[in-house]
């Protein structure tokens, strides 16, 4: 099938404006400020059952017809490219290729919901992307796509972009704000919701790179053409990032549903060294881990929480047979402990401790309670927390401990891995 | 309303309640750590989670808002159990080190994990410790001239961080790093040394930070805790004293939302050290060939009354003065003027020793205009537009200033103008400087501005057209216009200035010390009248001229008439009116007044003209100071009468917004030290007057019974309960 988002991605110097309208860019801008009224492209974009490709999949359509319409106060659109969740990496490909795919659509979004400012926020590390970024806008407002009056419609939007604070946790979209404002990052506590109260208290619409680089293509193309690919209720195309032990890793656009085999085995050239699969994490580390049992499920929102995990930001890595899933624990444990915001207590401290005890079982001074103890601690941090980052903290270890328990009492019973590649202990 | 039911039992409550304010009307605990009424809510503890029907997961109750029908549950065996879970998590890694904590006894932790925590521990780790310094076992850190920290009894409730932004407007706290290694913290080399610093140790829920002077000292609950009112300014916060056998441990706060919010100064909760202080007077002393010895009670009564007695008999009752002080309780002066005018029998009554310019006494028995406050503290935090002139507002009333900074963040207009800069600026939308002296003409600036630009209300102003225009001619004057070029204030900041003014959907004026005491207070006061009345807002409950008296009962010691023309209640005097303290000056030195008896006042160090009363207070023939430390002007006292201190003695303070309340006895008066209405008894008694009292309570009952103002006020429920006495 035919990419939406990638299809020029390889294309040279599509960074640019002119190759972006050479190649059919800024079509759907003119379109949707000339025939569409704001309500007509919220509800295109409802028709298309586009869903957010952040991580949470909430409907976009609906997320802006939540901007209250008849408020005074200035409303804010904010897209969010902190990408930080290990094994994403799409966001920075759709920033540093095709800039304008993602700028034209924020146009249009500002536009649907009646912002005049916009803001990109951008992972720190990204100096390169935020370059890019910073460069497309610059033609942008030399070409009259922004500032006053965008190509003679009476619309006005100023965007800018913001380089982040260097946190995971800045991508969750209350501390994001936080971080705009020059505050710490820490998540706020939600209700009230962005639509209503978000940047500077006012009605704000957040959305990843991902999301809003569909929407020029959707108002282009018509909400039920979007929605006739994937599925039903997943509907368009997904950039799946695939990391691991694949034979070819990277990101494809593939529709919504195809599933894990096809994914790894069709795509990403199968595993490694033809060594046997044991485990595929389908949505980023804070998503539960899968097994080969799974392999069969459909890549998409309903499918994979049916199969008891998450589509995530669908980005999939792979471990084959040589990965210690107890290992592998342990350095998402870290990397919890280490980006917890430190707001609420059992995020801050319970990753903490269950860092120390997979350090523990790591080391071959693990106990038989440790199990028990460990699935007890998640169970106190999950749905308990204020922002998700304590779930994603907990989830995978929690499933992982499901998955893969014979590992855990192998490691505890025989202080090793059960899989010996001699260089386990840390 | 809603209606909800929570643990089975059903409650009406208001639209926007949260459900942890809902629980506690029926009387259900819903623990909390992070949660202060004061601050922004911000859910981070987890401690109140509840279980709400049709909702999967548990919700925090301090920022649920209630809705129709809502059926909540905290003590499901769901939330027993995240309870259990938030406190272990606290616990993995606090020092458990509450023998040495100083929070021990009042320890919101502690007392939570008694309730609702495990007697078990599941964590074999290694504890989090904050290194200060590799060398020393405790990782205390003295983070200001106040405050200890050991952040490893932290439990992150950021509520100390919170206060310091949200209600102090200060940023000499902060939050660092992330995650498990999260620290409350300063930034190097700057400590917080802020006028608020010391409340967080109060707010704190654990033994995180502590207070420098309190720590270590002694035990609370080897303590008693005395309530009372604070003695340092005006304002007349609400506190506690706690203290064993004679001596003052500390002070914390007796929240009174009406006055102080909960909030101290640190001045108030730190500033005790004269109480216990080792050069208190403990004896009256006697100046014999010009030194001061230690003379014995009766003693020295029977040398003052047959001095004051022998000069009453020789030159007349008018030979003598008496100066009361804004310091000492109602009780206190309402016997002294009544010393004076009824057994030495003189009106030469006064207590404004710190100014040459006094303001005209009220001519009824209610305020004037040139009288302490038209608003109640509370109503400034309620005013769209604030403007504080002549008045260091930080420092001369912090607890005002916190009203100031709590208006702003409601969004309030603050406008500041001063002769110098004062830390208030820093949130003022509008800051002027002018020029000292020049009061009076910037603000003929204003109102010209309001004027000629037709910017007035003319409608609510209630000014007749030929009222405006004897204004607009008197402050369009050409006198008027070179005056404002005197003032140092471009006409562009005038103009901006009155653009906020005019806007405003009320207005609170706060004058402080430099205006009360100008050369032109009448004037400067009456312009901001006028100023108010000009933008409509005379008759709102928001709006108004404030002048801010100094002392902890300047407002009280007028009351009950320490003044020339006035008695009690602001009675007229019948016949000629006696001399304030500038005319006693002037008499001493006329040699017609011999003898004064200077009670908790200090006029060497108050007076503008140091010298000047020194040489004259020097001519008098009797000179009986009465205080608790060797004052300056003690230093040149004939007599001198131990007083008790504010800690040491009942009765009652009248606050700047004119609210009577009570303070209460801690210890007896040091040594053979007295409280001086028990003094003023005394001398009474030895002049062959009645004056029997039993105790303080006696003094205010007569004292209600005489001023019309405090007629009907209940000694029994002042100052302790709701049901304050405010002065109407
Ligand atoms: C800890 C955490 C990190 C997140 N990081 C990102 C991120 O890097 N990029 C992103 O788009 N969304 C991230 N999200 C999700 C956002 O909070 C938010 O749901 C999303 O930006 C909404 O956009 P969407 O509706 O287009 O998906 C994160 C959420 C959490 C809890
Ligand atoms: S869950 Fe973790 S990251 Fe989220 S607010 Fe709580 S401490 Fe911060
Ligand atoms: S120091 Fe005290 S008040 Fe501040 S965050 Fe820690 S526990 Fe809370």
């Amino acid at each position: 099938m035919e990419k939406i988002l990638f299809k020029y991605i390889d294309f040279p110097e599509q960074y640019r404006i002119d190759t972006y309208i050479k190649n059919g860019g800024y079509r759907g801008l003119p379109k949707a400020l000339e025939e569409l009224s704001p309500v007509q492209i919220i509800e295109t974009v409802k028709k298309s059952g586009l869903r957010g490709r952040g991580g949470a999949g909430f409907p976009t359509g609906l997320k802006w017809g939540f901007v209250p319409k008849d408020s005074q106060k200035p409303k804010f659109l904010l897209c969010n490219a902190d990408e930080g969740e290990p094994g994403t990496f799409k966001d920075r490909s759709l920033i540093e290729n095709n800039p304008h795919q993602l700028i034209e659509g924020m146009i249009i979004a500002s536009y649907a919901i009646g912002a005049h400012k916009a803001f990109i926020y951008i992972r720190g590390e990204f100096a390169f992307g935020a370059k890019r970024l910073s460069e497309a806008i610059g033609e942008c407002y030399k070409n009259g796509y922004l500032g006053k009056n965008i190509l003679g419609s009476g619309f006005d939007l100023d965007l800018d972009v913001y380089r982040g604070a260097g946190a995971y946790v800045c991508g969750e979209e209350t501390s994001l704000m936080e971080s705009i404002e020059g505050e710490r990052a820490n998540p706020r506590l939600k209700p009230p919701f962005p639509a209503s109260v978000g940047l500077y208290k006012n009605p704000t619409v957040i959305n990843n790179v991902e999301t809003l680089s569909n929407i020029s293509h959707i108002v282009l193309n018509g909400g039920e053409w979007f929605a006739n690919i994937g599925m039903p209720k997943s509907t368009g195309t997904k950039i799946f990032s695939l990391s691991g032990h694949v034979n070819k890793p990277g990101n494809y656009e593939l529709p919504m549903g195809i599933t894990v085999r096809e994914l790894i085995f069709e795509h990403g050239g199968g595993i490694k060294d033809d060594r046997k699969l044991k485990a595929v994490i389908p949505g980023g580390v804070s998503t539960p881990i899968l097994t080969p049992a799974s392999l069969d499920v459909k890549m998409d929102f309903e499918s994979l929480y049916e199969a008891g995990s998450l589509l995530g930001s669908g980005a999939t890595i792979v471990m084959d047979e040589t990965s210690c899933i107890v290992k592998a624990a342990y350095r998402i444990s870290k990397f919890f402990e280490h980006e917890s915001c430190g707001k609420c207590v059992p995020c801050r401290e319970g990753t903490r401790w269950i860092r120390l005890i997979l350090e523990r079982i790591e080391n071959g001074k693990g106990r038989e309670e440790d199990i028990e103890l460990l699935r007890d601690i998640c169970t106190n941090i999950i749905a308990k927390t204020v922002c998700p980052l304590g779930d994603a903290a907990a989830v995978p270890i929690m499933s992982s401990i499901e998955k893969f328990r014979d590992e855990y009492e192998y490691h505890i019973k025989n202080k090793k891995c059960m899989v010996d590649l001699g260089t386990r202990f840390v | 309303m809603v209606t909800l039911t929570i643990d089975g039992k059903q409650i009406i409550v208001e639209e926007g309640t949260t459900i942890l304010k809902a629980a506690e009307k029926l009387g259900i605990e819903i623990p909390t750590f992070c949660y202060h009424d004061q601050l922004e809510t911000v859910g981070a503890c987890r401690m109140c989670l509840v279980e709400v029907e049709k909702i999967p997961k548990l919700q925090v109750a301090c920022a649920t808002v209630v809705s129709e029908g809502m059926v909540v549950r905290t003590d499901s065996p769901q939330v027993v159990n995240a309870r259990k879970g938030v406190l272990e998590f606290l616990l993995i890694n606090h020092p458990l080190d509450c023998p040495v904590c100083d929070k021990g006894g009042e320890c919101e932790l502690q007392n939570l994990v008694f309730k609702y925590g495990s007697d078990k521990s599941r964590f074999v780790e290694g504890k989090r410790r904050y290194i200060v310094d590799p060398k020393s076992k405790y990782d205390d850190l003295a983070i200001g001239p106040h405050i200890i920290r050991n952040m490893n009894r932290c439990i992150q409730c950021r509520k100390c961080v919170r206060f310091i932004n949200e209600i102090a407007g200060e940023d000499d706290l902060g939050t660092f790093k992330r995650g498990s290694k999260t620290e409350i913290n300063i930034l190097p080399d700057i400590p917080i040394d802020n006028p608020y610093s010391g409340n967080v140790t109060e707010i704190c829920p654990v033994g995180a930070l502590t207070s420098k002077s309190f720590r270590y000292k002694i035990r609370v609950w080897q303590t008693e805790a005395i309530p009372t009112v604070c003695p340092q300014c005006a304002d007349g916060c609400n506190i506690r004293i706690w203290k064993k056998d004679e001596r003052i441990y500390r002070i914390t706060s007796r929240r009174n939302d009406e006055v102080d919010e909960g909030f101290l100064c640190d001045k108030g909760r730190f500033g005790f050290d004269f109480v216990n202080h080792p050069d208190r007077l403990k004896n009256p002393l006697i100046k014999k060939n010009g030194k001061l010895s230690e003379a014995p009670w009766d003693e020295t009564i029977k040398f003052v009354t047959s001095s004051f007695m022998k000069i009453k008999g020789e030159t007349g009752s008018d030979s003598l003065a008496g100066v009361g002080s804004g310091k000492v309780t109602n009780e206190d002066n309402y016997l002294f003027q009544k010393f004076f005018r009824s057994v030495i029998g003189t009106n030469n009554i006064d207590h404004r020793v710190d100014s040459k310019n006094l303001l005209p006494s009220p001519d009824t028995q209610i305020r004037n205009k040139y009288f302490g406050m038209k608003n109640t503290i509370n109503q400034i935090a309620n005013s769209k537009l604030i403007l504080v002139l002549g008045c260091d507002l930080e420092k001369e009333h912090p607890i005002i200033n916190l009203r100031v900074i709590k208006a702003r963040r409601k969004g309030s207009s603050i406008l500041v103008a001063n002769p110098v800069s004062t830390r208030l600026n820093r949130f003022a939308q509008n800051g002027l400087l002018y020029k000292q002296r020049t009061e009076t003409d910037f603000l003929n600036g204003v109102l010209r501005e309001i004027i000629e630009t037709k910017q007035y209300d003319n409608a609510k102003s209630g000014f007749s057209s030929s009222e405006i225009e004897d204004l607009r001619r008197k402050v369009s004057s050409s006198d008027s216009l070179k005056a404002l070029q005197t003032t140092g204030i471009g006409a562009e900041n005038i103009k901006s200035f009155v653009n906020a003014l005019v806007k405003a959907e009320s207005i609170i004026i706060l004058c402080g010390a430099e205006i009360i005491s100008n050369p032109k207070n009448v004037e400067i006061i009456n312009s901001l009248y006028d100023l108010i009345r000009l933008t409509g807002h005379q008759d709102k409950d928001n709006s108004g001229v404030n002048l801010l008296w100094k002392h902890s009962n300047s407002q009280g010691t007028l009351d009950c008439g320490i003044l020339p023309d006035r008695l009690p209640g602001y009675v007229r005097i019948s016949g000629k009116p006696g001399l304030n303290f500038n005319l006693m000056l002037e008499a001493v030195n006329q040699g017609k007044i011999k003898a004064m008896y200077i009670m908790g006042s200090d006029p060497l160090s108050e007076y503008p003209d140091r010298e000047y009363v020194k040489s004259t207070l020097g001519k008098l023939e009797i000179l009986l100071v009465q205080d608790i430390l060797i004052t300056e002007t003690a230093k040149i006292a004939n007599v001198i009468l131990p007083g008790a201190s504010f800690a040491e003695k009942e009765g009652t303070f009248t606050n700047v917004e004119g609210r009577v309340q009570k303070l209460n006895k801690a210890f007896d008066p040091l040594a053979d030290s007295k409280a001086d209405g028990q003094i003023i008894c005394l001398l009474a008694q030895a002049m062959g007057h009645e004056f029997e009292y039993r105790t303080p309570k006696d003094i205010f009952k007569e004292l209600t019974g005489v001023s019309p103002i405090y007629s009907g006020m209940d000694w029994e429920t002042l100052g302790l309960s709701k049901k304050q006495g405010k002065v109407k």
